[in-house]
């Protein structure tokens, strides 16, 4: 029965118990169904090729077993059989590949197998997400077959293009504009297309990357507020309610003297944000659109696993999707200084409220992953609540893993790819490291730190602006991602600063070792900046070398 | 009367049709009342239609009262109706409405204001009802509206929060707006005098019929209940009668010319006949329409419930409840699981042979997790729905869908989950009803109760069938196996193998009998797990057992025994004990080889062992003409000790070699003990075994090193254990001596103390065996009165003096005075022997 039919056919509470009743199951009911899952998994996963890839003969018969024989890995131990798309070496038949970026310059893409199981339980987790993104409380939703989607996320193949097929299946809300047109649209066109299909029909539902929810917002207000060309003509299809509902709108912005925003033209049941730095855009996004928010937890490995619930309190984890393990952060340091040190983890009922962990996953139900470092950090902002009647812990998405600097959930800039266009743009540097930081709209970008090699100085010239450029030039080149971040949002998230010479040796000096090259801690970019700062003053009554 | 009256009418039989299975019917929810109330208003108004139409006493006015009465109350039954529907218990305007339209009715009543009473006009000899409305009558409705339209924004909020509930009021909202626009309509002049009113009403009631049909609080069998059954022959009776009263009886009176009294009782029992004839044929209609449906359901579970009571095997119940639900729904894939001994629900039972049997639901399943604490039937439908089904894996997912499950059913008994029945789709793949759930739940109870008095028979029986300590067959039912297995092997071959552990009773007394348990229990382990499904391990006696082993020939069977025998033999080595090495004695027959029958099957296999016994045990013999020949010997014999009595002869005379005194000691304590034991009054059997341990007491010396054996000095304590030893090596000399194993007891216990203070077991009072207590005696006395090397002999009334006051001590209290009398009296003569050295270990004398 689809879920359109159950809405007709179920009271509230009963649609309620169904999808969301996992957010009031116990502790041990959660983990009973996580590890009744995973001995399902374990048995698939470990007679398959691509676990036996892994597991080097062995074969785990319990879950412990499981832990201790399987090592933690990453997308590279499954490259060979999953790029190549081997399907029988797989735990169960794929029924489609989703498709992603992998590591910007270094590999185009990766792909992940969906088997029949997951993507029912992938679409019974969106219902889920749509009904927690509409309800105001426990037990109430808003949800109804005459609402309309306006869905800024891309298409098929990426996983996000799965959540309007998996939707359609269970509900006949209406996508802005339809799937099937917006495949072959621009992202512009179809935000263009949506938003006037929005302004004819309606927007109840709204999803997409924080990011890009920004930027489609704030191109909304433009396109209202006719500060675009060809603003009035837009309106010429809208319908009676809505000409009222602007002419209203219009009417009390004047009054208030300030820009006509999306909430006064639509009002939201739901509103769903994924991807990363997320929060940088939510404060922005509450104000244009008068709701906060929802975000939910999905990847093109471990599917939908999770989402936030009416109290925007933290992420709940689903108990069907995957198994959860977590790499507390002493253990990830621990591997971050030592490359072959296997961390220990934790279970999903071992978690501390306030620590900051590392996932691992594996994915259910015949999924390709198992004991999968995705690459994302989680906060675990508290164990049960008293607002959601429940005893079990939830998450807040804190960002990827240091060795990852994810740009508003386009990028994936690695050591290598940063060292990639440094070769390949034959720039004279000597030696650099890189951050994550924010500017003071609390929008991410990424810093390098970068110290020219002193034979080069007399011989080429190089400054900050020309680094940038030539920098930000092979960065697109190598980065699809990378391009449409700035194509897409007009971001330019490249930020370099130029470090005297030497610095870096004076740091290593001071302290016995080389900074990280990727995410080192602000303490520490502090400490460069110190030792840049020293170098000069030390340096201050003689003439610069390379002068 | 004119046509219209018939429609009141019509509506009015209709109403109270509705109204008599409510008001018998079992009140579950508040909703039965408010629509009772709301029939009631019904029938108020259409009764005071028919009544005032047909003029009745005492007036047209009165009537109007009525009918108006009723449809002024019908908005306010309305709104309760609703809401109780709804079953929204939050409102105000329940009793704010019911006050203005009581008001409203009373205010009509004595103005007759809002609703005036309609004129009466005869024209053309018909009488016409002439309602002449002013404006007050919009004033009601203006009323009503109010009052529907709060309804209306209740409905509205309720809906918003449950969707599901605006699909079960639309024939409430229907039916609402049917009546509305009946009495809209009803004001209006082109239908003057027509009571279209009355017509919204009977539609109204229909649709909510339809309404509580739908929530599943009406079903059409109470329609059909016997009172309306009688009502609607009644009304037909009539209806049908009607026209051929008169000109019945005025048949009876003219033609036939009865009196008037006369023919009217004529007229009155055939209407009663004509009622009874119709009742009986809508009986019969009904029951084969609509009833008969649940009657059959009824007469199967009434069929099963006599059936299975009857049955003790679990199979057979199963079989029954499968007969059941298949005659009863017409599901052809059932499939019954039981929950095993190792807490796992297996399939015990399939509707066909042909299906999978290796489905199997773990203790801690989802669906076993469900049921225990949901214990009511779960739709295929309804399960996917909970967070139960979130852990059901993929595998198990398809296979529910590939055997077509539809429905889960639990058995539960005394709030254990004894089964779950698995449920494919019904033929032609029908919904399963809430019908067809309360009939198999009634099912599922009486089969619960029935399967487990048949696991309880089950187990009683089992535990009856076998041993307790081992879990193997037990002695009883072995005699019963054996030859229901020689019976059914008559064509093929029969081997049965009997396998006596060897000196068991010596290794409980050295170890306890827990640990003689333990062992008993391993051997029957790997005597379990040695067989195949068709053999039987059985323990037919404390130490003994048996295989009873179909299709085997002597050869196989040996092969099989000396591999158990072998198994066995490492049971301690293989656990790390450092107990001694169990060994087995085994007997090996077969038929039809070397027996003719079952019982001369166990008594040649008897023999065999028998046979190994002699022979010093630890073999496996199959049964000969050798073994016969022995036996028949064997039968001569009276006394194993004769027997051996050369090989103790020859055991005493090597110690004679190291030691003369215990040579002469032991024949003095044999002649001490037999007389203790005679004049003690015990019977034969005691009085030989005190003999004959008395020779063989010591015999253990033999493997103490002469220095110590023969040292005049005090012992040290490493030498005091070593001369201790001599206990235990006795014992393991007898041993070994077969036939003469019956005085290892007394053996072992001759330096038990009394008071518990003795060795090796350090027994206590009656613990230590009779015999053991008169050898100890007999030991003392003599190490006392004979010379040694390191002292001089007692005296004999010294010696005696020292047993006196030794009693209760180290010696049997009861048994010294005896033996003081018997040496006192001479019954018992000084037998002191002269010695050189030596120790004995009496412990007077140590």
């Amino acid at each position: 029965m689809r879920f359109q039919e159950k809405l007709r056919e179920y009271t509230q509470q009963e649609l309620w118990d169904e999808y969301c009743g996992f957010l009031t199951l116990s502790s041990e009911e959660f983990m009973g169904i996580q590890k009744r899952l995973l001995l399902e998994q374990i048995e698939l996963w470990s007679a398959s090729e691509l676990g036996q890839s892994i597991l080097k003969g062995k074969r785990p018969r319990t879950i412990e077993e499981f832990r201790q024989m399987v090592p933690l890995t990453t997308y590279e131990d499954y490259a060979p059989i999953l790029l190549a798309r081997q399907t029988k070496a797989l735990p169960a038949e794929p029924v489609l590949w989703i498709q992603t970026t992998w590591e910007g310059g270094v590999h185009p893409i990766k792909v992940a197998p969906y088997t029949r199981g997951m993507l029912d339980t992938f679409k019974r987790n969106v219902i889920t997400c749509l009904m927690l993104a509409t309800s105001r409380g426990k037990g109430s939703f808003d949800i109804s077959v005459t609402d309309h989607m306006l869905y800024a996320l891309a298409p098929l193949p990426y996983a996000t293009g799965l959540l309007p097929l998996l939707l359609q299946d269970e509900i006949d809300i209406e996508f802005l504009p339809p799937v099937k047109e917006a495949v072959d649209m621009s992202f512009k066109e179809r935000n263009a297309e949506g938003f006037r299909l929005g302004m004819k029909k309606g927007i109840e539902y709204f999803f997409g990357l924080g990011s890009v929810l920004y930027y489609v917002s704030q191109e909304l207000t433009n396109m209202q507020s006719g500060g675009k060309k060809g603003g009035g003509k837009k309106h010429t299809s809208l319908s009676p309610a809505m000409v009222a509902r602007y002419l209203l709108a219009k009417r009390r912005c004047k009054r208030e003297n300030r820009p006509l925003l999306p909430k006064d033209l639509f009002r939201l049941k739901c509103f769903m944000c994924a991807g990363t730095d997320n929060r940088c855009y939510k404060a922005d996004l509450e104000r244009m659109w008068g709701v906060p928010p929802m975000e939910i937890f999905a990847g093109t490995e471990p599917t939908c696993i999770g989402c936030e619930t009416w109290s925007r309190e933290g992420v709940y984890f689903f108990p069907d999707a995957c198994f959860y393990e977590f790499i507390p952060q002493k253990e990830l340091d621990k591997s971050l200084a030592d490359p072959g040190y296997q961390p220990s983890t934790v279970l999903w009922d071992q978690v501390t409220a306030g620590e900051i962990y590392e996932i691992v996953l594996t994915v259910l139900k015949g999924g390709a992953f198992a004991r999968y470092r995705v690459g994302d950090m989680f906060r675990c902002t508290g164990v049960g609540s008293q607002m959601e009647g429940n005893s079990i812990p939830r998450f807040q998405y804190v960002d990827r893993v240091p060795q990852i600097i994810d740009i508003a959930g386009f990028t994936r800039i690695t050591e290598k790819s940063i060292q990639q266009a440094i070769d390949l743009s034959r720039l004279p540097i000597e030696s650099w490291t890189a951050k994550k930081e924010f500017n003071e709209q609390n929008r991410p970008y990424l810093h390098l730190y970068v110290e020219l090699k002193r034979s080069t100085l007399t011989t080429s010239a190089v400054s900050e602006r020309i680094l940038q450029e030539q920098m930000g030039v092979y960065f697109k080149y190598l980065d699809q991602d990378y391009e449409d971040l700035k194509k897409i949002l007009g971001l330019d998230p490249l930020k370099i600063t130029m470090l005297k010479c030497g610095t870096f040796a004076a740091y290593r000096q001071k302290f016995g070792e080389k900074i990280r090259h990727m995410n080192p801690e602000s303490c520490e970019i502090h400490e460069l900046l110190a030792c840049h700062r020293n170098h000069r003053a030390e340096q201050g009554n003689t003439n610069y070398e390379w002068v | 009367m004119n046509g219209y009256s018939w429609i009141s009418i019509i509506a009015l039989i209709g109403y109270i049709f509705l109204l008599v299975p409510f008001l018998t019917a079992k009140k579950e929810t508040r909703v039965y009342y408010s629509f009772i109330a709301l029939l009631i208003a019904l029938i108020l108004w259409s009764s005071g239609s028919v009544a005032m139409r047909m003029q009745l006493w005492p007036s047209v006015s009165f009537w109007n009262y009525v009918s108006v009465f009723g449809i002024l109350m019908l908005p306010v039954m309305y709104y309760h109706f609703v809401l109780d529907f709804l079953e929204e218990k939050r409102s105000y305007g329940r009793y704010f409405w019911l006050v203005v339209f009581l008001v409203m009715a009373g205010v009509n009543q004595l103005t007759d204001w809002l609703i005036p009473t309609p004129d009466v006009r005869v024209v053309d000899g018909v009488t016409q009802f002439v309602y002449r409305y002013h404006w007050p009558i919009y004033l009601v409705f203006g009323i009503v509206a109010l009052c529907l339209g709060q309804l209306a924004l209740i409905i509205r909020r309720y809906c918003k929060r449950n969707r599901a509930a605006m699909y079960q009021l639309i024939p409430v909202i229907a039916g609402m707006a049917v009546l509305f626009a009946g009495h809209m309509a009803a004001t209006l002049p082109i239908f003057l005098g027509f009571p279209l009113d009355i017509i919204s009403g009977c539609v109204n009631a229909v649709l909510l019929i339809y309404a509580l049909y739908r929530k599943r609080l009406f079903h059409m069998t109470m329609l059909l209940s016997s009172t309306n059954r009688y009502i609607l022959a009644l009304v037909l009776g009539v209806a049908a009668s009607a026209n051929f009263l008169l000109p019945l009886q005025n048949f009876f009176i003219g033609t036939v010319e009865m009196g008037r009294i006369q023919s009217t009782i004529m007229v009155a029992i055939a209407m009663m006949l004509t009622v009874g004839v119709i009742y009986v044929i809508l009986s019969l209609l009904f029951d084969r329409l609509i009833v008969r449906h649940d009657q059959k359901r009824s007469q199967v579970l009434a069929d099963f419930s006599h059936n299975v009571t009857r049955l003790l095997d679990g199979k057979d119940i199963l079989r029954e409840l499968s007969e059941a639900i298949q005659s009863a729904l017409e599901v052809h894939r059932i499939f019954m699981l039981v929950k095993s001994e190792d807490g796992d629900y297996q399939v015990a039972y399939t509707a066909s042979p042909l299906e999978e049997k290796n489905i199997s639901l773990s203790a801690d399943h989802p669906l076993a997790e469900y049921f225990k604490v949901h214990k009511k039937c779960l739709l295929q439908r309804e399960f996917v729905r909970t967070t139960a089904y979130l852990g059901i894996w993929e595998q198990e997912k398809q296979a529910f869908e590939r055997l077509g499950i539809q429905c889960y059913c639990p058995l539960i008994s005394d709030e254990e989950l004894i089964g779950i029945v698995l449920l494919a789709q019904k033929k032609g793949d029908s919904p399963y009803t809430t019908g067809d759930i309360q009939f198999l739940q009634s099912l599922m109870a009486v089969c619960a109760v029935t399967v487990k008095n048949s696991q309880t028979y089950e187990t009683a029986l089992n535990e009856a069938r076998r041993d307790e300590l081992t879990g193997l067959v037990s002695r009883r039912y072995f005699y019963e196996l054996l030859d229901r297995e020689f019976e059914r092997s008559r064509d093929t071959s029969l081997a049965l193998s009997i396998l006596n552990i060897d000196d068991f009773k010596l290794y409980n007394q050295l170890y306890g009998t827990a640990e003689g348990d333990d062992a008993l229990r391993r051997v029957a382990g790997i005597l379990t797990a040695s067989i195949n499904e068709s053999s039987h391990a059985c323990r037919i006696n404390g130490k003994e057992f048996a295989l009873i082993l179909p299709g085997f020939d002597i050869y196989s069977a040996k092969m099989l025994t000396e591999s158990i025998v072998e198994q066995i033999g490492s049971i301690n080595s293989s656990s790390g004990r450092i107990y001694s090495r169990i060994t087995v004695s085994a007997g090996i027959c077969a038929a039809p080889y070397m027996a003719a029958t079952s019982r001369e099957l166990l008594k040649n296999a008897e023999a065999a062992v028998y046979s190994v016994k002699r022979a010093g045990k630890n073999a496996v013999l199959m049964y000969s003409d050798e073994v016969r020949r022995q036996q028949a010997q064997q039968d001569s014999h009276v006394s194993g000790y004769s027997e051996h009595a050369t090989t103790i002869y020859a055991l005493t005379a090597a110690i004679d070699t190291k030691d003369h005194y215990t040579f002469r000691h032991s024949q003095s304590v044999s002649y001490y003990a037999g007389e203790l034991a005679k004049a003690m009054g015990l019977d034969q059997r005691l009085v030989d075994i005190s003999i004959e341990a008395g020779l063989l007491h010591d015999i253990g010396k033999i493997g103490i090193r002469e220095d110590i054996l023969c040292k005049t000095g005090p012992l040290t304590d490493e030498e005091r254990q070593i001369m201790r030893s001599h206990v235990d090596n006795a014992v393991n000399i007898i041993r070994y001596l077969p036939s003469l194993d019956y005085v290892i007891p007394a053996v072992l216990s001759h330096h038990e103390r009394y008071d518990g203070t003795g060795y090796p077991r350090k027994l206590a009072g009656e613990e230590i065996p009779i015999t053991g207590r008169i050898l100890c005696i007999a030991d003392a006395f003599d190490a006392m009165t004979s010379i040694r090397g390191y002292r001089d002999p007692f005296t004999t009334a010294r010696a005696l003096n020292e047993l006196q006051s030794e009693a209760g001590k180290q010696f049997d209290p009861v048994m010294v005075p005896l033996f003081v009398q018997l040496v006192r009296s001479g019954r018992i003569e000084l037998r002191a022997q002269l010695s050189v050295g030596g120790q004995d270990m009496s412990g007077l004398t140590g």
